[in-house]
């Protein structure tokens, strides 16, 4: 499937900003089953300094500095990009998980790419809520997918999707006790669960395709940016698994960035001089061109 | 020696004994020192350590201040480790390849990570620890020539007399700047001994160093511009940082003073924006850059870290390096040594078992209670010595091991070797660890010959990287005399720094307060001083009764009494206790107190030494006095006078050594601008009340502007307001006049004007025609001041004006030439 893509943030400020400073994770990365046919990151007003990095994760990283006085900022990313994941082998396939968090805990496991995603990261610190929610779905011997997809189901069953009950310094602990909140706290949930039994499990940042009524038309930001989980499988690699609505990726999800969480991929985030109080908009479009 | 007596009851093996031999005899290269040492008359040499001892503790330089705000303090130890030149060679030479291959494996770590994928380094190693900088890594093949430019390692000999690592210091290692500190107190204390024995200098590492600093700078850079990025006033080793800068001849900036722009890291001076080329990075790696790394950090720069990847600017040591301080690296040492550098280790690493290992953990799981257990996951764990925990904590520990074994490191017990200690009654046999310092040269290091030996207060594995304990020098004999310089003591009076326009802005924001509160505890002591002194003298005449009533009214203005006790009776008890109270932290004169002694940490490196002391003696003399003063009366009267002097010796010091650059005026702009306010706001006070008491109000003016004596002598006694008003105001020959302040303003202005190009507007000769034209009034009219006349109203309206004029001035000082940049915020990052 392939998709135009468009993701524009704004900022606006009450008073002037005299000197800002931003990083961005917002171009799609290339890998097995993703293509980016074209991509491009546009700043307004113009950075007096621009850079391109891969980060330690293999993000592209746009990094700019705006010197002049502004009171408004828009970042667009615009790029046309093949999806088709690959189809995860079936669950009952993959190895038992407690083998593979076993595998991972030797000193030199075979697949040290994984190693890092079990471990707590800034944002998602496994305590022993998310062991006792993790428990159930992976009873001893139980395939890596198996459990991980049924945890997948749960947490669409449990946490209520209430955009405005969130926002990102929203602590996990507290998402974990009201049950409610967005991707981004789903993704998260997932992860420490994952990571409480020694599983390796990694924030994805990027976007779903959402359906209409017939007839519809498609109103331009009425989409989101995304976020789900990549689920180490062992052989099988990374599976990607998306609890906000319990679905595997597939076709409709387009990957970003990846990380340990949040943020490790904040798509836009910076440092201002000035700029009194601000407004922040968000509007992203993902159209299939077929 | 508990802890020797106690270890030579265990099975462990004596120490190394650094004096003496196995049969008893002082060995060789002691002899020296030891034959100087015996040829000094005992009280002569006791002398000389406590003198030493005080003049480092006066220097302020042996205590250090905790983040949590405790203070350890270090001891000199007068008598140093003595090292020869065959032993010498062989360690160095282990931790010149030490220093390489912790370099090669930083390299690789923020790179390639060929380590990882060949499974020579467990990839838990980095992933687990939080001093792995992610933001640091480089994918694609770019990066410094060494990450590790400076290098500190902590050795120890063990019992059979072999050297081995107890730690590395790899992030911003601390040390350096003491043990030429202690260096050049050695040469004041003893310098007989280096001339008669061969000690190599360690001065010149000092200069391989700024080489090694000069050599980072990015490509292109013809005359490089380094700074020492310090972690702040408050930091554990802030002297060691400003005594280093001064050594280094580097300036000294704080995060605050610098700012990422298109084309790299830049200063903020009073002249603008100047390019910094090199950081010789004292701050933790994590606060360097809210944007990338530790988002809380107000410390840091924003940007550094991007500035650092695209090569800019050049970090010593590399933001990340501090993981290759980690104790579980060592372990791995052995192997990696051949395989990255093709050679084997030279120095043996101590039995180090990294507990990820399941053989290694079950072995040392077995003998747990021989253990020293260290988390290594958290730099600020202490190593725990097994045996000596409690059993619930054993239990604790050995389960929190089951859970997270890769966390943890464990080794037997250390005995370091022992050196001998001076003391009064003879030499005693002390543990000493020794930190080595090594710096970049070329592809490979260069040692310092010589280092920092330490004697813990515990365990030589306690506490370790902490300035504490005893301290001594360390001397590598030379092979022969040629290499022997003996050691200036010179160099360590360090003249008042000043670098002309290289004036960082907020350092000249620094000046310009303290040159105010020191001047406005002069001035304050001077109201309550003429206050308290009347009341001293009971009984109380009726002018003493009105002139405490002024200035009990007018410290009230200064904010040194409240103004409910300023009208209470004048010989009321609530008053002379509230007047005893002036230096209280409520009021102006504490708060100045609490302002010059933040103001004198961070202006450390900008002041002389003995502008330094002055004011670290005022500070510390004054807050004992006032704390066992208990309200006595006579008491404070002479700690004001004191402080009174104090003032002016920090003010002639101010004079005197201080180049005349931005930093200087700002200095005394800032005191100018303060007299000038006291002397309208406060010295001529009584002319403001109704109806004016004529002679008090003349009188106090004279007084609290120490002219009563030049009057006398002009005018021989007739107190007349037209001449007291014009020595008091217009006389420009007068150092406490306002006159005296106005022009030494309008010269600062034009001065900074010339340097900084913008101009404060300040029109002084306007100001003083005005008061000219007032005190004119006072002369010419009898009646003018007999009543509450004209020339009285225009003088009140003219004094009230001019207060208001400097109050604004001040402001726009601070708008024209301070770092006023909002604080930076953080948009689109979680909080952490």
């Amino acid at each position: 499937m392939r998709y135009r893509v468009s993701h524009r943030t704004t900022y606006r400020y009450s008073s002037s900003v005299d000197l800002a400073q931003h990083l961005a994770h917002l171009r799609p990365r290339s890998l097995p089953g993703q293509t980016v046919a074209r991509c491009e990151v546009t700043v307004e007003p113009a950075a007096d300094a621009r850079t391109t990095h891969v980060d330690h994760f293999g993000n592209t990283v746009d990094s700019f500095r705006i010197d002049t006085a502004h009171d408004e900022l828009v970042v667009e990313m615009r790029a046309e990009v093949d999806v088709a994941l690959p189809t995860p082998p079936p669950a009952e396939a993959t190895p038992p998980w407690n083998e593979l968090r076993d595998a991972l805990a030797a000193p030199f496991p075979v697949e040290t790419e994984a190693v890092e995603f079990a471990h707590p990261s800034p944002l998602v610190a496994p305590d022993d809520a998310a062991l006792a929610y993790a428990r159930p779905s992976f009873p001893e011997g139980v395939p890596i997918l198996q459990g991980a997809r049924d945890l997948t189901r749960r947490i669409r069953a449990d946490f209520a999707y209430t955009p405005g009950a969130t926002d990102i310094s929203t602590p996990l602990a507290e998402v974990f006790a009201r049950r409610v909140g967005v991707c981004q706290d789903f993704a998260h949930v997932q992860i420490a669960a994952l990571r409480a039994l020694g599983l390796p499990a990694a924030y994805v940042s990027g976007y779903i395709r959402t359906y209409r009524d017939p007839g519809e038309a498609a109103l331009r930001g009425a989409d989101a940016s995304h976020a789900w989980v990549a689920v180490w499988c062992g052989d099988a690699g990374w599976v990607h698994l998306d609890p906000t609505n319990d679905l595997v990726a597939r076709e409709e999800h387009v990957i970003v960035a990846w990380g340990r969480d949040f943020a490790d991929v904040s798509p836009v985030r910076g440092i201002i001089l000035g700029g009194g109080h601000h407004t922040y908009g968000v509007e992203v479009e993902l159209m299939p061109l077929l | 020696m508990e802890s020797l007596r106690q270890s030579g009851r265990s099975s462990a093996p004596a120490p190394y004994d650094e004096l003496v031999t196995g049969r008893h005899q002082i060995r060789y290269h002691w002899q020296g020192l030891l034959g100087t040492m015996r040829a000094m008359p005992e009280e002569a040499l006791r002398d000389r350590v406590e003198r030493a001892r005080r003049q480092l503790a006066e220097g302020g330089g042996t205590r250090a201040v905790a983040p949590d705000g405790s203070a350890t303090e270090w001891l000199f130890e007068p008598l140093p480790l003595i090292l020869t030149p065959t032993e010498w060679e062989t360690l160095s030479a282990g931790l010149i390849q030490r220093a390489r291959l912790i370099d090669a494996i930083l390299a690789d770590i923020y790179g390639p990570q060929r380590l990882l994928a060949e499974h020579r380094l467990p990839p838990v190693l980095l992933h687990a620890d939080p001093r792995f900088m992610r933001p640091c890594r480089r994918m694609d093949g770019s990066g410094p020539k060494h990450r590790l430019v400076t290098y500190a390692a902590d050795v120890v000999r063990a019992p059979d007399g072999a050297w081995s690592v107890l730690a590395d210091y790899t992030g911003a290692p601390t040390g350096a700047g003491y043990a030429l500190f202690l260096r050049r107190a050695m040469a004041r204390a003893l310098p007989e001994a280096f001339r008669s024995i061969p000690v190599r200098e360690i001065a010149p590492f000092f200069d391989h160093w700024q080489a090694a600093l000069r050599d980072c700078a990015p490509a292109g850079v013809g005359n490089p511009r380094v700074a020492l990025l310090t972690s702040g006033a408050f930091a554990h080793t802030y002297f060691e940082q400003v005594f280093l800068a001064r050594t280094l001849g580097i300036t000294l900036v704080e995060g605050g003073d610098l700012t990422v722009r298109a084309d790299g890291v830049a200063l903020k001076t009073l002249d603008g924006l100047k390019p910094v080329d090199v950081l010789l990075r004292r701050l933790d790696g994590a606060w360097c850059d809210p944007l990338e790394l530790r988002a809380d950090s107000t410390l840091g720069v924003s940007g550094l870290a991007g500035a650092e990847r695209t090569g800019t600017v050049a970090i010593a040591n590399a933001l990340g390096s501090m993981l290759g301080q980690s104790a579980a690296l060592s372990p791995f040492l052995p192997a990696l040594a051949p395989h990255v550098l093709g050679e084997d280790l030279k120095l043996p690493a101590l039995d180090v078992w990294w507990l990820g290992e399941e053989p290694a953990r079950r072995e040392v799981l077995a003998r747990f209670d021989s253990m020293v257990v260290r988390g290594v996951m958290d730099d600020d764990r202490e190593p725990v010595t097994v045996r000596e925990l409690p059993g619930d904590r054993r239990t604790a520990l050995m389960a929190q091991i089951v859970k997270r074994p890769w966390a943890y490191v464990a080794q037997r017990p250390v005995t370091a070797s022992v050196a001998p200690s001076w003391s009064p009654e003879g030499l005693l046999p002390d543990p000493v660890v020794v930190r080595v310092f090594l710096v970049a040269d070329g592809d490979s290091y260069r040692v310092m010959p010589g280092g920092l030996g330490r004697t813990a207060p515990g365990s030589p594995l306690a506490r370790l990287g902490r300035i504490d304990g005893r301290l001594r020098d360390v001397w590598v004999l030379a092979e022969d005399d040629s290499e022997v310089v003996v050691p200036s003591a010179a160099r360590f009076l360090g003249v008042p720094i000043q670098r002309g326009g290289d004036v960082q802005s907020r350092v000249a924001d620094n000046l310009f307060w303290l040159g105010r509160y020191t001047e406005r505890l002069d001035n304050s002591a001077r109201l309550i001083r003429g206050a308290l002194s009347r009341l001293a003298r009971q009984p109380l005449g009726a002018r003493d009764l009105v002139e405490v009533r002024l200035l009990a009214l007018a410290s009230a203005e200064a904010r040194l009494i409240s103004a409910q006790d300023a009208m209470s009776p004048p010989d009321s008890v609530a008053l002379l206790r509230a007047l005893t109270r002036f230096a209280s932290d409520d009021r102006a004169f504490g708060a100045a107190l609490r302002a010059i002694s933040r103001l004198v940490m961070t202006l450390r490196d900008r002041l002389s030494a003995d502008m330094s002391a002055t004011l670290d003696t005022l500070l510390g003399s004054m807050s004992r006095r006032l704390a066992s003063s208990t309200g006595n009366v006579d008491v404070l009267l002479a700690l004001l006078d004191d402080t009174i002097r104090m003032v002016a010796t920090v003010a002639g010091l101010s004079q005197e050594n201080m180049t005349r650059g931005a930093g200087w005026r700002f200095l005394d702009l800032g005191r100018r601008l303060e007299r000038a306010h006291y002397i309208c706001a406060g010295a001529h006070f009584a002319f403001t009340q109704t109806p004016v008491i004529w002679d008090s109000a003349m009188r106090l003016a004279l007084e609290l502007c120490d002219s009563t004596i030049t009057y006398r002598g002009r005018y021989l006694g007739a107190l007349e307001p037209a001449p007291i008003l014009d020595l008091t105001l217009l006389d420009e020959s007068n150092p406490r006049s306002l006159a005296f302040q106005t022009h030494a303003i309008d010269r600062h202005l034009d001065a900074l004007a010339r340097s900084t190009g913008s101009r404060v507007a300040f029109d002084d000769n306007a100001l003083l025609a005005d008061m000219g034209a007032v005190v004119a009034l006072f002369q010419t009219d009898e009646r003018a001041w007999r009543h509450e006349g004209l020339a009285l109203t225009r003088l009140r309206d003219t004094l009230t004006d001019t207060v208001a004029l400097f109050t604004r001035l001040s402001d726009e000082l601070t708008r024209a030439h301070f770092s006023l940049v909002p604080a930076a915020r953080r948009l689109g990052a979680p909080a952490e």
